[in-house]
């Protein structure tokens, strides 16, 4: 034969489906008129008919019923955590937006008043004041006060407003930190803030690394 | 088994399997059992190994399922059959860092009940898959028995295609060499 043969890398892509069209027809052209790849390929395909036809023990053959009875009391308690799945990151997720609004209000009325605009700012102070003595820290809303005595009576309405928004937002900062490391740790075990958003992404389930198993 | 073969396709098995039905995940076992357990038994040689990785693999497929987007991920079966490589991998490390080594492996000697279960074909094709190189060998049991395609193994075990090519390629010559008398049998 004159025409040059295919390579065997190129008969078992062929084998296997792999090659692109152009080859496949190519080989496949060729394959009609030699018998020495030919007698390649059919040695090829024997090899995979005898892998796949060898038999497993029987306790693999028919050994699924009993890999499924092991498997469902397993799944069932997979199944009653699954709830931690989103009730946690939804009120993760709503107190960080709390937060964050507080935060920007804050901001937008400290800067509102560098420039005399009239902000609410003594309702907001009393409502949030309130919510404190509910839960018994009413001795947060004296603190800035307290501070702002420090300062002296004559300090300007900018100061004494940016210390207060300041003690205010120290908190709001720390929680909204913690909310990011817990966010950053879940992030990459298939974070469910992912999952409320519909935008999962696949488990890292490639841990072991395919060249290093080699004992 | 409880669930029965119905009429829902893979992906929305796999989609009710992601909300918790469990019964649609037993469809899902039953439909990947035999490859799951072929790479585990394939991979390792030992019988009683392969069932606790296919038990395994499945519950880290139950546990993972709500992270897993088809449109972003492989496909269901590739992403299977990874976890299920993977599993292998970290039991068979397991059984040998255990000092439990399984001395039928190493001298391809099973068992009497497992000796008279298998024919003596069976058996050599087994004993020759386990004197492959681990990497060559693991990439002919996800070809053969995972019938993942080389861009899937490539990906499943971070490798070049190339890579894929050579280490298959190797391994099927070296089984033609050790199984050319069952090769020229005429039943196959």
């Amino acid at each position: 034969m004159n025409e040059e043969h295919p390579t065997r890398y190129e008969l078992s892509l062929w084998v296997d489906g792999e090659t692109s069209e152009a080859m496949h027809e190519r080989i496949r052209a060729h394959l009609m008129k030699c018998p020495v790849c030919r007698a390649e390929v059919e040695t090829m395909r024997r090899l995979s008919r005898l892998l796949v036809s060898a038999r497993m023990p029987e306790q693999l053959e028919s050994g699924e019923s009993s890999l499924w009875q092991a498997l469902a009391p397993r799944l069932v308690r997979r199944a009653a955590g699954s709830r931690e799945e989103w009730v946690v990151p939804l009120l993760s997720a709503l107190l960080y937006l709390a937060w964050q609004m507080a935060s920007v209000a804050f901001v937008v009325m400290g800067v509102a008043s560098l420039f005399g605009v009239s902000v609410p700012h003594v309702w907001l102070l009393e409502t949030v004041g309130a919510v404190l003595e509910s839960f018994g820290l009413a001795w947060l809303v004296g603190l800035p006060g307290n501070l702002l005595g420090l300062l002296g009576s004559d300090t300007p309405f900018w100061m004494s407003w940016g210390v207060s928004a300041f003690l205010w937002m120290l908190p709001m900062a720390g929680v909204t930190a913690l909310f990011a490391g817990w966010l950053a740790s879940r992030w990459k075990e298939g974070c469910p803030m992912r999952k409320i958003a519909g935008r999962a992404r696949r488990p890292d389930t490639n841990r072991s690394g395919g060249e290093q198993w080699i004992m | 088994m409880n669930a029965q073969a119905g009429n829902e396709t893979e992906s929305e098995l796999v989609e009710l399997s992601r909300q918790g039905d469990q019964e649609a995940f037993a469809h899902l076992v039953h439909l990947y059992y035999r490859p799951v357990v072929s790479i585990g038994y394939r991979m390792t040689g030992d019988p009683a190994l392969a069932e606790d990785i296919a038990q395994e693999t499945f519950l880290k497929v139950w546990n993972n399922l709500p992270g897993f987007v088809p449109e972003r991920s492989s496909s269901f079966r590739a992403w299977v059959l990874r976890i299920a490589r993977n599993t292998a991998i970290d039991f068979y490390r397991q059984r040998r860092q255990s000092s439990e080594l399984d001395e039928r492996l190493e001298d391809g000697k099973p068992t009497p009940e497992i000796q008279a279960l298998r024919n003596e074909r069976d058996r050599a094709v087994q004993e020759a898959i386990m004197r492959l190189p681990d990497r060559s060998r693991e990439v002919l049991v996800l070809r053969e028995y995972g019938g993942l395609s080389y861009k899937e193994i490539a990906e499943s075990l971070e490798i070049p295609i190339g890579t894929v090519m050579s280490r298959l390629n190797y391994a099927r010559n070296a089984l033609k060499k050790e199984l050319a008398p069952y090769l020229e049998a005429g039943d196959l």
